[in-house]
């Protein structure tokens, strides 16, 4: 190794980075180059200075307000028209107008064949619609996106291509049928339309009042919700919710989650009264400090007073 | 065997996002998002450019998920794209204002450190501390975006260089060529601090 080279294991040394041999190598041109030696305490000094600058780390509400940003801009990416939507689009209007006779006529097929399928005896894809416990179901009109042209070559007289054909779900059913919770608790998660999301937990609310045993992935999309969603009624809804379930670990973190990181007073509030109403046999050293962090130190002068007498109502227990 | 673990809990999220589950994509999302937005938030400058790095890592994510053939770790994977999106963030926006190490506006640079990262009680050490990381969120500036870039996935992140390397696709020695290069201007720059 040379001079320059020494320099820089002195560096890659600080970091871990050389293996034994190296760092041998090196210790023995430290003990011997006064210069190298000057480095090392340069280095040193400047690591000590970058460690009393702290580690940059982001704190836990700018994770929160980027979580909830990212859910929105899911929703809205999942809402998008696709790549394939817009080029059809633009050949449609710009590029292809022979083709545009063509492209009537494919959907004119796409749709007849979607007609064909809803007069077929097998209609396999759509067994909710028919099934008793949805007690009236009909479908709409069928909506064909993301045509994907395999052979748009017309000439031969035969074309192929592919296409997403979705159709509206009217549905009347039991509240308490599992399969409407689903689409419920799906609504709730990932429609884009707040007062949507708020229909749906509020429908949920009302289903969960007497029930036992949860359905797993409507509690999920409750808590998720109320972590997380952007809307505060919605959150504060789904809070509200869960207090109809039985009490566990989970429900207890995501109080405890909003309590300590939801930026609305009214959610903390919220939170603080139904960890109180939860009643827990014992309360752990997690819950104990949570609500004395937030007896001490936050902001909004109702909540300290609540964190102060549910501590200390805890305490007694 | 944890990572292993790990690794199969990834994979079966992995494979239901892929298939157009939006609870799994999230549950992917909340397990690694601390490290991404750790690596946004000590990339740049401002709480809004970290959070506008963390969305698109995501978004990219969420597109390519159903491009993911899982040759890589997912993780491998979500760090690759997060280098690039930091890397297009700041050539993309050019923003970043300099500010001499030794000019007079002290306040300012309190106030960004501040912005981003969460404060202890106000004592004079902490005072002291605030001042220094004012100096050193100016030095980390001063660094060419690739500069700053191995050096924060190196010195705070705690990276080997050959993991950086592999997410920059590029050789173990240029990224030892860029930390070699940020370290030895930000000692230039925080003389000021140390001696």
């Amino acid at each position: 190794m040379n001079h320059q080279q020494y320099r820089e294991g002195l560096l890659l040394s600080l970091y871990e980075e050389l293996n034994s041999e190296e760092k041998s190598r090196l210790d023995m041109h430290l003990q011997q180059c006064r210069e190298c030696q000057i480095e090392l305490e340069e280095w040193q000094k400047l690591h000590a200075s970058l460690a009393r600058a702290g580690s940059f780390a982001p704190d836990d509400a700018l994770l929160n307000e980027a979580r909830q940003n990212l859910r929105a801009a899911i929703r809205a990416e999942r809402t998008r028209p696709s790549l394939w939507d817009r080029l059809a689009d633009f050949a449609s209007d710009y590029v292809l107008p022979d083709y545009k006779i063509a492209l009537g006529g494919m959907t004119m097929l796409a749709a007849g064949i979607l007609v064909g399928r809803m007069f077929l005896p097998s209609v396999q894809e759509t067994p909710q619609v028919t099934d008793r416990h949805f007690s009236s179901a009909l479908e709409g009109e069928p909506r064909i996106s993301n045509i994907r042209f395999l052979d748009s070559d017309a000439q031969d007289g035969m074309i192929e291509f592919t296409f997403d054909a979705t159709s509206p779900v009217h549905v009347k059913g039991s509240i308490n049928d599992e399969r409407v919770q689903k689409v419920l608790a799906h609504a709730l998660v990932n429609d884009q339309n707040p007062g949507i999301r708020l229909r749906s937990v509020n429908a949920l609310s009302t289903q969960t009042e007497h029930l036992k045993q949860p359905d797993r992935e409507v509690k999920a999309a409750l808590i998720l919700a109320a972590r997380t969603d952007n809307n505060p009624a919605v959150r504060r809804e789904a809070l509200k919710t869960l207090g109809s379930f039985p009490f566990d670990e989970e429900i207890k973190q995501t109080y405890l989650h909003v309590l300590m990181q939801d930026a609305n007073p009214a959610m903390r509030i919220a939170a603080i009264n139904a960890l109180d109403s939860a009643r827990m046999q014992s309360p752990d050293a997690e819950l104990l400090n949570v609500l004395k962090q937030r007896m001490q130190s936050d902001e909004n002068s109702y909540v300290r007073i609540r964190a102060q007498a549910v501590l200390e109502e805890v305490k007694q227990q | 065997m944890h990572s292993r673990m790990i690794n199969a809990e990834d994979e079966e999220l992995v494979l239901q996002a892929k298939s157009g589950s939006i609870t799994a994509f999230e549950q992917l999302v909340h397990k690694h998002d601390k490290q991404v937005l750790a690596i946004a938030a000590r990339y740049v400058t401002s709480s809004e450019d970290a959070k506008d790095i963390y969305q698109e890592v995501f978004i990219r994510v969420y597109r390519g998920l159903k491009h993911f053939e899982m040759k890589s770790e997912f993780p491998t994977w979500l760090h690759r794209i997060t280098v690039n999106v930091c890397l297009t963030h700041r050539s993309r926006k050019k923003n970043f204002v300099h500010v001499p190490i030794d000019g007079d506006d002290d306040s300012e640079s309190e106030t960004h450190g501040a912005e981003l990262h969460s404060n202890d009680e106000p004592t004079d050490q902490h005072s002291v501390d605030s001042e220094i990381r004012g100096h050193v969120q100016h030095a980390l500036e001063s660094l060419s975006a690739k500069q700053r870039l191995v050096f924060t996935l190196k010195h705070f992140d705690g990276y080997k260089l050959r993991e950086i390397a592999d997410m920059m696709k590029c050789t173990e020695g240029t990224v030892k060529r860029y930390l070699f290069l940020a370290t030895q201007q930000l000692r230039k720059r925080l003389r000021v601090v140390y001696d």
